[in-house]
């Protein structure tokens, strides 16, 4: 039984959750062939926590999400997962192929059909009525006869994101959601997936190489650093203030305040006193 | 020339070309979409290529060794040499995985070599079995008239088994090709879909262009699903228009064929490509027009 707490205390949402983990790596590199591309990486991800996987392009984050949808297997380390866990993808633009035309319905519906044949029955009122809610849910009604090549980077990262939850996933990964996008679509998009998150108990796990919108969003994170072959996890707080992560990226604004390579030398100067 | 009249008296003799070229066209017109969708355009011009050497290694051998037996197994030689440029490419889809775009940069360049070695290999290969040349050209360009049964049945066997196999995983074809990490990830037997796609591609490439040549098949697998494109709102409406598009292009390719006394495979494609033409230019008033009404 899932036990969840939320207190909203200004503009941060911090959830505790004292269940199992959905996601666990203990020590796990990613790499392709032999080459290793990271650290080991450990962490447990629970329910309805919202992870941001922070790194640079090449750090290994999108390496990281196709190792665990399956697409790739770990080079050292155990990946586990708990009991009955249901996954939702949604993937960068670029990685899909959408020469052929779809409409925004048939976009969401792709989402939660499991058959491979046109011959076996499908489409049955119940899955209809279901992806309708989804849609209307995802505020995409008045779009759902239009074509997905006509829409905004916005719209359509909602229609993926719809996509997946039509699934009723556990688990959600988003490989760098945001990337094409406005910062009033970005803005919008994060709204959305809080929502999500907030109404089903909806674990995220967010790669982007974007570490100053992520930790608005996130109250955990993987910062991965490719040049150093180091990694953080934990609470966002503690990764923002890790020496690495600020040498890299420098200031970042969160929910959960303002970090800088100075606040941190003097933060840890206090504490040594 | 000759007149419609004409085409309709010789029907008879016209009637298993003619419907050889219907039904090529219109399986290839129904795998044009998932060609267009993987985009796997070049593929097809390459492996039609490659299909027509190996027929041509095999009518070449038979000439040095005066073993007949090989000239007959020239379906067999088409088939190898397109699954090998298949395999080669499939090489490349799993790669794809590993390093996207450094192994799509890669895959083109394969590509493009598959292709000039099919195409300048035929070519040199026809120079040296001269009793042969007019099966090369027919090879080459599709400038037969008619068919032997065995090419008859063998495009309704490749043609039958591609549109089943549609039939039959298509959904599963399409979610794969659209999205294949999400596809994995709701449990879709992505590796069988893929191969079972790209053999069902390979052998219904190389059966055409056996029997109609390398250029009306490149064009067949690439123009009908360009001229269905604007008018389809979903994924199906592509393949089943493009199916019925190719068909027309092949009936109508061959009628002006014969009018005009021009080669059928240049043709078909020159009628295709009308068509296209024609479909673009209507995809973009339609919308001028009802707006101004």
């Amino acid at each position: 039984m899932m036990i969840t707490t939320m207190n909203s205390t200004m503009n941060s949402t911090m959830i505790t959750a004292t269940e199992a983990p959905l996601l666990t790596l203990s020590g796990v590199q990613l790499g392709y062939g032999q080459a290793p591309l990271s650290a080991p990486i450990s962490l447990e991800a629970r329910r309805a926590q919202a992870w941001a996987l922070i790194g640079r392009n090449g750090s290994g984050k999108s390496t990281l999400l196709k190792t665990l949808v399956g697409a790739l297997q770990p080079q050292a380390g155990e990946l586990s997962w708990g009991e009955g866990v249901k996954l939702g993808w949604v993937p960068q633009r670029a990685s899909l192929r959408l020469e052929l035309p779809l409409r925004v319905l048939d976009a969401v519906r792709m989402g939660a059909e499991r058959g491979w044949g046109f011959l076996r029955p499908w489409r049955s009122a119940e899955l209809r009525s279901h992806v309708d809610e989804v849609i209307e849910r995802a505020g995409l009604s008045e779009l759902r006869e239009r074509s997905i090549g006509a829409l905004s980077e916005g719209q359509l990262q909602r229609v993926l994101i719809a996509r997946a939850l039509v699934d009723e996933p556990d688990l959600l990964l988003l490989d760098e959601p945001t990337s094409a996008m406005d910062p009033m679509s970005e803005e919008a998009t994060f709204a959305f997936l809080e929502e999500v998150r907030l109404r089903r108990g909806l674990t995220l796990l967010i790669a982007s190489h974007h570490p100053q919108v992520i930790p608005s969003l996130a109250d955990h994170a993987l910062f991965l650093d490719r040049e150093d072959l180091s990694v953080k996890a934990g609470e966002v707080n503690e990764v923002l203030s890790d020496p690495c992560f600020l040498r890299r990226y420098g200031e970042v604004s969160c929910a959960h305040g303002t970090w800088s390579a100075e606040s941190h030398r003097h933060s840890h100067a206090e504490a040594q006193l | 020339m000759n007149s419609l009249s004409d085409f309709i008296e010789a029907w008879p003799l016209f009637r298993d070309p003619v419907l050889t070229s219907v039904v090529a066209w219109s399986a290839l017109g129904l795998a044009g979409a998932y060609i267009h969708a993987r985009r796997y355009v070049f593929l097809s011009a390459a492996v039609s290529q490659v299909a027509g050497l190996g027929v041509a290694l095999s009518l070449w051998l038979a000439q040095l060794t005066g073993l007949a037996f090989l000239s007959s197994a020239a379906p067999l030689g088409s088939a190898l040499m397109s699954l090998g440029a298949l395999s080669l490419f499939w090489r490349r889809e799993l790669s794809a995985e590993v390093q996207r775009e450094s192994a799509l940069m890669q895959g083109d360049q394969e590509l493009g070599l598959i292709y000039l070695v099919g195409l300048s290999g035929t070519l040199m290969i026809g120079s040296h079995i001269t009793h042969e040349l007019s099966d090369i050209q027919a090879l080459l360009f599709g400038s037969a008239v008619a068919v032997t049964e065995l090419g008859f049945w063998r495009v309704m066997a490749a043609g039958l088994a591609f549109a089943l196999l549609h039939l039959w995983w298509g959904r599963g074809l399409i979610t794969v090709t659209i999205d294949p990490v999400g596809a994995q990830l709701r449990g879709l037997p992505t590796r069988s879909l893929d191969y079972s796609l790209l053999i069902g591609l390979a052998l219904l490439i190389s059966a055409c262009t056996q029997t109609l040549g390398a250029l009306p098949v490149f064009a067949a697998s690439v123009l009908p699903t360009l001229i269905a494109r604007p008018w389809c709102k979903r994924p199906s409406q592509v393949f089943w228009l493009g199916a019925l598009l190719g068909a027309l292009s092949a009936l109508l390719g061959y009628l002006f064929a014969f009018i005009s006394d021009s080669p059928v495979g240049g043709s078909q494609t020159l009628i295709a490509a009308a068509l296209y033409l024609l479909s673009s230019l209507g995809a973009r008033a339609l919308p001028r027009l009802s707006r101004a009404q």
